[in-house]
């Protein structure tokens, strides 16, 4: 199955998200929504990742992954982390946020990359260790299953990447609200997590400030 | 305020009629009073036509309502109007001092301009 593509798949394909709040949302919602001070367009790429297209040399890219958050829900592109990572560095930074991405999901899409690509560095930003699926394109939010079963899933998906025989730079990102000192040291020195100090569009999403703190770690771990 | 993009400034324009924003659009940029950037003027009946017009052009910096196009909606205007009042930094009237324009809408600036 290719991970990278997911445009290909028609019912994905076929969805529209609608960005408008509901005319009843809470008051403080509709405000800041209304109030927020930044345009926000929505521009797909032809593989349909909130991007502009991929260069003709992926040589030296840097790939990044996540979910919504990634994907920049709700904040300019421009604020996005992958979008800032590009600023500073000047290197060709790949967005590949999915909304709704699950751990499982990035997981795959991550080895495929390691296997396709050769790539010099890839940014993960795990997402909710609730998040699971039971196949790739049928995402389920929440699933209701034990913390700790959870928890396992995750674990082992961050050991099937990290611990991939593909030599790459792989730099782990948590997402702000998980809880980090849940995850066994081994791991959780090796992944970075900081809080939210700022918010987009729909008061749910992190926005530039937060970004730029992953983005400095981040710039610390590049090679 | 970001390092990224400028923000944006959305200012609502309340005219008599339709024609009057024109002129004083065109005024606007023989001025060059402000940097319109994409500017989209809409007379709508339907306050939820205009409000949902206001959220999909983040761009668009200044929107015009008619006056006149205010009293005729049909639905109370309560919502739309604090709505207006949240969603533009500035709302500007080049009439004289209009009593119900005031009364509806916080802090309006009158702008003198002959017609």
């Amino acid at each position: 199955m290719d991970y990278l593509n997911f445009t290909h798949y028609d019912h994905i394909k076929g969805r529209t998200l609608s960005f408008l709040p509901h005319l009843s949302a809470p008051t403080d919602k509709f405000k800041n929504f209304l109030l927020y001070p930044y345009p926000i367009s929505y521009k797909i790429n032809s593989r349909g990742f909130r991007d502009s297209e991929w260069p003709s040399d992926l040589s030296n890219i840097v790939w990044c992954l996540g979910d919504s958050v990634t994907l920049g829900h709700n904040i300019p592109f421009e604020h996005t982390w992958s979008s800032i990572l590009q600023t500073k560095t000047n290197i060709r930074c790949v967005n590949l946020g999915i909304v709704g991405a699950s751990n499982e999901l990035l997981t795959k899409m991550t080895l495929q990359i390691l296997r396709e690509y050769s790539p010099k560095n890839i940014v993960i930003m795990w997402v909710f260790f609730t998040r699971r699926h039971k196949d790739p394109w049928n995402f389920i939010d929440f699933e209701s299953l034990d913390d700790d079963v959870n928890l396992k899933n995750f674990i082992e998906c961050y050991h099937k990447v990290n611990n991939s025989d593909f030599s790459c730079n792989i730099i782990n990102l948590l997402m702000t609200d998980q809880p980090k000192t849940l995850l066994p040291q081994s791991i959780s020195q090796n992944i970075f997590h900081t809080n939210k100090v700022d918010y987009g569009r729909d008061l749910f999403h992190f926005d530039y400030k937060t970004a730029e703190i992953y983005v400095d770690h981040i710039l610390s771990k590049l090679t | 305020m970001s390092p990224y993009l400028k923000p944006l400034k959305r200012i609502l324009v309340v005219t008599s009629t339709y024609e009057n924003f024109s002129n004083f659009y065109s005024q606007l940029l023989e001025d060059n009073m402000i940097d319109l950037g994409k500017l989209e003027d809409h007379y709508i009946s339907n306050y939820f036509q205009l409000l949902t017009f206001l959220i999909s052009q983040q761009t668009s910096i200044i929107c015009s309502v008619s006056h006149q196009g205010l009293f005729e909606i049909n639905e109370t205007p309560k919502f739309f109007i604090k709505s207006c009042n949240i969603f533009f930094q500035k709302i500007v009237c080049f009439e004289k001092p209009n009593k119900w324009v005031t009364k509806n809408f916080q802090g309006v600036n009158y702008i003198k301009h002959n017609l």
